[in-house]
C-alpha cells in the first residue's frame, strides 16, 4: 500500500498532488500540541524608479542562529487593520507567503498608485495571524515619498551626474537639503559609488559630481547612473537609475586558444601533429607486422616446393 | 478520500510523508510564492542529529523535520553539464581577499559547507594559518579555488571533466570525471576533493540532475572543489562564503567591468590592487590564480589562535 | 663464448637440437608447481574479494585521504612498467648489440615484460574512482594529459612486446604441436591453433627474422617512452619532490635495473626447479647478467645522487621539508634501507667474481627487485604528504598515509597475477626458444626444418 501510495502520488498531476498533500500534512502528529514559537518581523520599504515595494523578513531562534520562516501567511495594510476598503483604499491590500529564506516582498498593483496619487505618506501595517505554529506578529512602516530627480550631462569628455531630491509636505513638493544622497554606477554585484564621499544636498537639494571617465560601461555602449537615498529613519530606500550613452566598453574576454588547458577538441596544433604522426608511424608499423603473421600461415599452407 | 486518508495514517510513516512533503512542496510553493525567492527543500536523509524543528508547509500546515534536514537548494540556476562549459557572457570573475580584515569568522566555510551540502570532512574552502617568516605574525588566509588562468588542474585532466570556461571559472563535469585524480596531484593549492565513498546527501537530491554549476547532486568516486556559486552568480548574487562574511573580507566581481564588491562596499577592482599591493598567492608557479590577496597589513582583528578545531 | 658447445658436424647438430627440444618441451606441474600455483590462487582471490568491496563502498576502503590521494596503487603500477622495460633490454638492446649468449634469456624476460605491462593496465583500472567510466578515455580524450599519453604508450608496449614474445615462438609452438604426446586435447588445439600453420620453411623464418628485426628497433623508443611518460604523471606536477627535470632519466634507469634483476631472478628459480636448464642458464649466464646489473646499477646510483644530492644542497622552501623527511624523518629507515640494501650492496657484491655466483647473485637480485618497490613507494607518497599549503583543517587520518589490508591484498592480486602468467606461460610453452639457440651454436636453418619435419 505504502509503495502504491509513493508510486501514485510520484506519477500523479500537481494538483492532485497538493490535495494528497494535505491530507498527509494533516495527519502529521507535529499538528497536536505545539507551543507557539516566536518570530521576529522586520519591514523595509524601497522605492526604485517610482516603483514602490514593501519587505519583509521572519525570522526565529533556532539553537542561537537566526532561521528564516518559510511559509508564513502575511498579510499587508494600509492605515489601518481592517478588510479592504474600496472607498478610500485603506484596510487589507494583499496576502503572500514568505520564501526559503524568510523573505516576502509586496508590490503594488497599477490600481493602487491610481488611487493613492495624491497621497505621499503612508503607513503599512504587516502582520501574521491565527498561525498554528507561531504567536502574531504585526509591525508597521512610515512610507515617505521622496522624490529623486537625476541629469547626466556631458560637457567635452566629462560627463557629470546632479540628483536632486525632493520631498512632500502639505502636497507641496519642496527641495531636501542636508541629505545624504548618493551617486553610484550600477554594476554586476552592486553600486559603484563616485563623487565626494559622504556629500549632503545643498539648499536646492542637489549633489553633483563627474562620473569617472575610466569605468567600463556596459556591453550595450551605455552606463547605468544611480541616485540614492537611504532613509535610515523609517528603514528604506529611494534610488533613480538613468541610463547615458558611455564610450568605454568592459574589457572583452580572451578569444580562446589553442591552449595546454583548452578543452581536447582545442589542443595545440604542434602537439597534435606530433602525437598523432607518432602514433600513427608505430601502429602502422604493428599493423605491418600483424599482416606478417597473416603471411606466415599463408606460407605454411602453401605446398613444399622444391 | 477519507479512506485514502485512512490509509495514508496507516502506511506512511514520518519519513516517506515528509519526503511527498517535500517534493511537492517544491512544487506547490514554486506556484504560491510571488516574491520569487529561491525554494527551500528538505532532505529525508536518515536522522542525524534526532533533534525535531516544526516547520510550515506552503498551506500553512505544521510539520516537524530533523534539525540536520535544513538545508537549501538552489536548482534553479544551475545549468546541466551539457549547458555548463559555456561561461556567463562577456563576464570574467575575480576575487579579492583583504587578509588584514580576516579574524578567523569562519563564517565563509559554514555558509559553503551549507550550501554545497558539504560534510565536516570536505571543504571547499578553508582558512590557514599563516606565518611568513618566524618573526612576522601569524595571519589567518582564506583560500576557496583559485579559479587559475592558467589551471594546472585542467591540462592534466584526461577526459575533459574539469574545464576552463570563458568567464574565469574552473569547473567539474562529475558525469565525466573518472577519478584518476591527477587533478588532485596537479593542483599545487590543496584544492580538490575526493568523494571517497557514497556521498551522504538529502534523499530528494538524488533525483536531481547533476550540474556543474552547483556541484550538486555529489558523485561517489570523483573530484570536487570550490566553484565560486555559478548557480548564484547567474541570479547577480555573490558567492555564498562573499555575503556572508561579517567583515567585508571577500570582494568578489567582474575584472571586465573593473569593480568588485564585498556585499557592502563596492570599488573599482584595479584601483583596489594598486593601493593595496595585492598579490597572487605562488605567483611564480605562473597559474595565474583569479583570486588576489591583500597583504596582511594594519589588521583590523589582532591575531588569535583558533580555540577549537572547528573539524 | 669459448664454453658454448658447438656441433662438429651436422648429425651431431641434429642431435643436440632433438636433445635440446626434449629438454624444453613444457612439464606437467609437480607439487611443488601445484602448491605454488595455489598460493597465487588464493592471493589472487583475496583480492578479488577486496576489489568487489571497493568497487561497492569507493576507495574508502583504502588508506587513502586528500592529502595523500595517489598510494601503493600508483606506486605498484611504476613498479610493474619498471619491471616491464626487461624485455626491450634482454630481447631487443642485446640482440641489436650482437650479444652472443642471450639466446636462452629472450623468452623469459620478454614473457616478464608481457605480463607486467598488462597488469599494470589492470591496477591503474583499480585506482580509479569510477572503472565504470574507462571507455571515456577514449570518447573524450584530451591529448594534452599526460595519462593519455601514458594509455597510448602503455597500449602500444604491450602490443609489441606481445609481438616480440609472439614471433619467435612460433616454432616452439609448431614443435609442441608436431611432438608433444599424451598432452589433453585442447591443448593441442591451442597449439596448432596458436602456430598459424607453422611448417618451418626457410620463408617463415625469414619472415620471423624480419619481423623480430624491426620489433627490436622498434621497442627500443617505446620502451623508452612508455617509462619516461610514467615519470611525467609526477614531473609535470608542481611538488616539491616531483617537480624535477632528471625524473625521466632517472626512471629509466631505475626501470632497466629492476627488470635486469628481475630476469636474473626468473632464471635461477628455473634453473631450480627444470634440472636441465642448468645446461641454458649457465654460471656464465649468470656472471654476465651479474655484470650487467652492476652496470646497470651505477648509472641508476648516478641518478639517484642527481636526484637527492642536488636539492640536498640547496634545501630549497618547500622541498627541504620533504627532503627531511625522507633523510633523517620518519621515511628515513625506507628511504636508507632501499638505497644500501636495495642499491650499494648488490653493487659491492656483485662487483666480485664469487658475488655472481648463481646463488648469491639471487640474493641479491631479489634485494634489488623488493629496493626498487619500496622506492617507487618512497617517490610517490611522501611528497603527497608535502604540499604547498600545510596541512591544516584536514583530518588527522589525512596527515599520514597507511595502506589498508585491501590496499595490500589487491597489489599482492596483482603481483601474484602477474607471476601467475608467467608460471602457466612455463606449464604451457617451451620457455627457451631453441631456434635462436640453435642460431647461437652456428646450426644453420635448413639443419633445424629438415631435421624437424624429417622426425
Amino acid at each position: 500500500m505504502k509503495k502504491l501510495i509513493q508510486n501514485l502520488s510520484r506519477k500523479i498531476t500537481l494538483i492532485v498532488v497538493i490535495i494528497l498533500n494535505v491530507g498527509i500534512c494533516q495527519i502529521s502528529k507535529a499538528q497536536n500540541s505545539i507551543e507557539k514559537e516566536t518570530a521576529s518581523l522586520n519591514l523595509s520599504y524601497k522605492i526604485s524608479n517610482g516603483i514602490k515595494s514593501i519587505k519583509a523578513i521572519v525570522e526565529r531562534k533556532i539553537n542561537g542562529k537566526f532561521l528564516g520562516v518559510e511559509n508564513l501567511k502575511l498579510n499587508l495594510y494600509l492605515t489601518a487593520v481592517k478588510p479592504y476598503d474600496a472607498s478610500n483604499s485603506e484596510g487589507l491590500l494583499a496576502t503572500i507567503s514568505t520564501n526559503a529564506d524568510g523573505e516576502a516582498t509586496f508590490n503594488f498593483s497599477p490600481d493602487f498608485y491610481k488611487k493613492t496619487a495624491k497621497k505621499h505618506e503612508f503607513n503599512f501595517i504587516v502582520s501574521a495571524i491565527s498561525n498554528p505554529l507561531f504567536e502574531d506578529i504585526s509591525s508597521e512602516i512610515i512610507l515617505n515619498d521622496y522624490v529623486i530627480d537625476l541629469k547626466i550631462a556631458a560637457v567635452d569628455t566629462i560627463s557629470s551626474a546632479t540628483a536632486k531630491i525632493s520631498k512632500y509636505e502639505n502636497e507641496v513638493l519642496i527641495p531636501a537639503a542636508e541629505i545624504e544622497l548618493k551617486l553610484a554606477i550600477k554594476k554586476t554585484f552592486g553600486l559603484l559609488p563616485f563623487g565626494e564621499e559622504g556629500a549632503v544636498t545643498d539648499e536646492n537639494g542637489e549633489v553633483m559630481a563627474d562620473i569617472p571617465a575610466d569605468v567600463p560601461g556596459n556591453a550595450n555602449h551605455s552606463i547605468t547612473v544611480v541616485a540614492r537615498y537611504v532613509d535610515e529613519e523609517n528603514g528604506g530606500v529611494i534610488e533613480v537609475s538613468k541610463d547615458a550613452p558611455w564610450k568605454i566598453l568592459p574589457i572583452p574576454n580572451a578569444i580562446p586558444e589553442r591552449t595546454l588547458w583548452s578543452t581536447g577538441h582545442n589542443a595545440p596544433i604542434p602537439l597534435v601533429i606530433v602525437t598523432v604522426s607518432l602514433i600513427t608511424l608505430i601502429w602502422g608499423i604493428i599493423i605491418y607486422l600483424v599482416s606478417l603473421l597473416i603471411k606466415i600461415k599463408k606460407l605454411g599452407n602453401q605446398k613444399k616446393s622444391k | 478520500m477519507s479512506n485514502n486518508k485512512e490509509d495514508l495514517e496507516k502506511n506512511q510513516d514520518n519519513d516517506s510523508g515528509r519526503r511527498e512533503f517535500i517534493r511537492l512542496g517544491v512544487l506547490a510553493a514554486g506556484l504560491t510564492i510571488a516574491g520569487g525567492g529561491l525554494q527551500k527543500v528538505f532532505s529525508s536523509e536518515p536522522s542525524v542529529s534526532g533533534e525535531k524543528i516544526n516547520v510550515l508547509t506552503p498551506d500553512g500546515k505544521v510539520v516537524s523535520v530533523d534539525a540536520s534536514h535544513m538545508k537549501a537548494a538552489e536548482s534553479c540556476c544551475a545549468a546541466p553539464s551539457s549547458e555548463a562549459r559555456q561561461g556567463i557572457p562577456g563576464k570574467k570573475y575575480v576575487m579579492v581577499i583583504d587578509l588584514s580584515r580576516c579574524k578567523d569568522a569562519m563564517k565563509c566555510q559554514k555558509a559553503c559547507q551549507k550550501h554545497h551540502l558539504l560534510p565536516s570532512q570536505d571543504k571547499y574552502l578553508k582558512v590557514y594559518k599563516m606565518q611568513d617568516s618566524p618573526e612576522a605574525s601569524p595571519y589567518w588566509m582564506p583560500k576557496p579555488c583559485l579559479h587559475c588562468d592558467k589551471p594546472p588542474c585542467v591540462k592534466v585532466c584526461p577526459v575533459d571533466a574539469t574545464f576552463k570556461r570563458s568567464d574565469g571559472l574552473v569547473l567539474i563535469d562529475n558525469e565525466r570525471c573518472i577519478g584518476c585524480r591527477f587533478c588532485m596531484a596537479a593542483c599545487p593549492y590543496s584544492t580538490r576533493t575526493f568523494n571517497w565513498d557514497e556521498p551522504i546527501q538529502p534523499e530528494n537530491y538524488m533525483d536531481m540532475e547533476y550540474s556543474p554549476e552547483s556541484s550538486t547532486p555529489r558523485k561517489k568516486g570523483t573530484v570536487e572543489k570550490c566553484d565560486f556559486c555559478p548557480d548564484m552568480l547567474k541570479q547577480g548574487k555573490l558567492p555564498h562564503c562573499v555575503s556572508a562574511c561579517p567583515n567585508g573580507v571577500y570582494y568578489f566581481g567582474d575584472a571586465n567591468e573593473d569593480t568588485v564588491c564585498n556585499g557592502d562596499e563596492t570599488v573599482r577592482f584595479r584601483q583596489l590592487l594598486k593601493d593595496k599591493a595585492g598579490y597572487r598567492y605562488l605567483e611564480g608557479l605562473g597559474t595565474e590564480p583569479s583570486v588576489y590577496y591583500l597583504p596582511a597589513v594594519n589588521r583590523l582583528f589582532p591575531f588569535e589562535e583558533r580555540s577549537s578545531n572547528p573539524s | 663464448m669459448k664454453d658454448l658447445i658447438k656441433p662438429e658436424n651436422e648429425t651431431e647438430a641434429i642431435q643436440m637440437l632433438h636433445r635440446y627440444n626434449e629438454d624444453v618441451l613444457p612439464q606437467k606441474f609437480g607439487k611443488a608447481g601445484k602448491t605454488w600455483v595455489g598460493i597465487l590462487l588464493v592471493i589472487i582471490a583475496f583480492g578479488v574479494y577486496n576489489y568487489i568491496q571497493q568497487i561497492r563502498f569507493g576507495l574508502s576502503v583504502t588508506g587513502l585521504s586528500d592529502t595523500v590521494s595517489w598510494g601503493i596503487y600508483i606506486s605498484n603500477f611504476v613498479f610493474f612498467v619498471a619491471v616491464s622495460l626487461v624485455g626491450s633490454l634482454i630481447t631487443a638492446v642485446l640482440y641489436l648489440l650482437n650479444v652472443k649468449w642471450r639466446a636462452p634469456l629472450t623468452r623469459i624476460s620478454e614473457v616478464i615484460a608481457v605480463s607486467a605491462i598488462m597488469f599494470a593496465g589492470l591496477i591503474i583500472i583499480v585506482d580509479m574512482g569510477r572503472p565504470d567510466r574507462v571507455l571515456n578515455m577514449f570518447m573524450y580524450g584530451r591529448i594534452q594529459s599526460p595519462i593519455v599519453w601514458d594509455v597510448i604508450v602503455v597500449m602500444t608496449y604491450m602490443t609489441i612486446s606481445f609481438l616480440l614474445l609472439y614471433f619467435p615462438l612460433l616454432p616452439s609452438i609448431a614443435y609442441c604441436r608436431d611432438f608433444m604426446k599424451n598432452i589433453p586435447k585442447w591443448q593441442h588445439k591451442m597449439y596448432s591453433i596458436l602456430s598459424l600453420g607453422w611448417k618451418n620453411r626457410p620463408a617463415q623464418y625469414k619472415v620471423v627474422e624480419k619481423a623480430i628485426t624491426i620489433l627490436s628497433v622498434m621497442i627500443i623508443p617505446v620502451a623508452l617512452s612508455i617509462h619516461t611518460v610514467t615519470s611525467w604523471l609526477f614531473a609535470t606536477t608542481y611538488r616539491p619532490g616531483w617537480d624535477s627535470t632528471n625524473f625521466g632519466a632517472y626512471f629509466v634507469a631505475g626501470a632497466f635495473m629492476v627488470g635486469a634483476a628481475a630476469v636474473i631472478a626468473a632464471m635461477f628459480l628455473l634453473r631450480k626447479f627444470y634440472v636441465r636448464f642448468d645446461e641454458y642458464f649457465t654460471d656464465k649466464h649468470f656472471d654476465r647478467m651479474g655484470r650487467l646489473l652492476v652496470l646497470l646499477s651505477f648509472i641508476y646510483l648516478y641518478f639517484t645522487v642527481n636526484e637527492y644530492f642536488i636539492p640536498g644542497y640547496k634545501m630549497k622552501g618547500e622541498e627541504a621539508a620533504h627532503l627531511r623527511e625522507l633523510f633523517t624523518g620518519i621515511y628515513a629507515p625506507m628511504f636508507w634501507s632501499v638505497q644500501i640494501l636495495g642499491m650499494i650492496v648488490p653493487i659491492i657484491v656483485l662487483l666480485f667474481k664469487k658475488g655472481r655466483k648463481p646463488f648469491p647473485i639471487f640474493i641479491m637480485s631479489v634485494l634489488v627487485i623488493i629496493g626498487a618497490w619500496f622506492k617507487r613507494y618512497l617517490i610517490v607518497i611522501p611528497t603527497m604528504l608535502h604540499p604547498f599549503l600545510p596541512l591544516q583543517q584536514v583530518a588527522e587520518s589525512a596527515k599520514h598515509y597507511s595502506p589498508t589490508m585491501a590496499e595490500w591484498s589487491i597489489t599482492s592480486a596483482s603481483l601474484a597475477g602477474a607471476l601467475l602468467l608467467i608460471t602457466l606461460f612455463v606449464r604451457y610453452f617451451p620457455i627457451i626458444s631453441i631456434w635462436e639457440l640453435a642460431e647461437e651454436r652456428d646450426i644453420p636453418h635448413h639443419t633445424i626444418y629438415e631435421h624437424l619435419n624429417d622426425e
